[in-house]
């Protein structure tokens, strides 16, 4: 994920987004999941109140 | 339900407003029968095949897509606190080789809110351990050098 090349004295440290990608996407991913999960948990709610009434 | 979601490299978050008491809310996640009528994204539902309510205990969901497609999820309970706080860990079986075999946490907080409940989940200790490791290496080796350079020093 990092690349690292001298030049002289001069140092140049790249960061190479690619290797990112595996946790981003996992992070979209549950993200996505939890977000989902909280509005299917919203509508059980709901089918649970009125229920009681 | 209004809700909001915040997604950061080694963290996701996510939260929601509910027109029911946090007693209510709590419940849905402590109580397997209920768990199992609203847990999972639409489309998909969840079989709960273990689920030891108490710190330690152990939990583990089936979730079947409508086509049929089957994940696996497994974790142990950390921290209850009735209406307030539920914490467990979470693994993915089909997902082990992102987490390389960490137990990743899931911590819910229950709060109550304009005459209903908040829920907010964050999803921490995401697989960040090779950006970390990486990011960790290019800092390390980089900020030596940027101090001398700054300090007036020369490397050679």
């Amino acid at each position: 994920m990092i690349r690292r090349t001298l030049n002289g004295r001069q140092h140049h440290i790249e960061l190479d987004e690619r290797g990112f990608q595996p946790v981003l996407t996992w992070a979209e991913k549950y993200g996505a999941f939890w977000g989902a999960n909280l509005e299917s948990l919203g509508e059980f709610l709901m089918h649970e109140k009125s229920d009681e009434r | 339900m209004s809700g909001d979601a915040a997604t950061n490299v080694d963290e996701v978050k996510v939260s929601a407003w509910y027109a029911v008491g946090v007693r209510q809310a709590f419940s849905a996640w402590a109580d397997p029968g209920k768990l199992e009528k609203w847990f999972g994204p639409k489309g998909f539902r969840a079989e709960v095949l273990e689920m030891d309510f108490r710190i330690g205990g152990r939990w583990r969901f089936k979730m079947i897509s409508q086509s049929g497609d089957v994940s696996h999820h497994y974790g142990r309970y950390l921290a209850i606190e009735p209406d307030k706080l539920l914490s467990f860990t979470w693994q993915s079986e089909e997902d082990s080789d992102l987490t390389e075999g960490r137990e990743t946490r899931v911590s819910v907080h229950f709060y109550a809110e304009a005459g209903g409940s908040r829920v907010t989940l964050v999803h921490e200790r995401l697989p960040t351990q090779q950006a970390m490791r990486a990011l960790e290496f290019g800092w390390s080796s980089g900020m030596p050098k940027l101090g001398r350079l700054l300090e007036g020093k020369r490397d050679d």
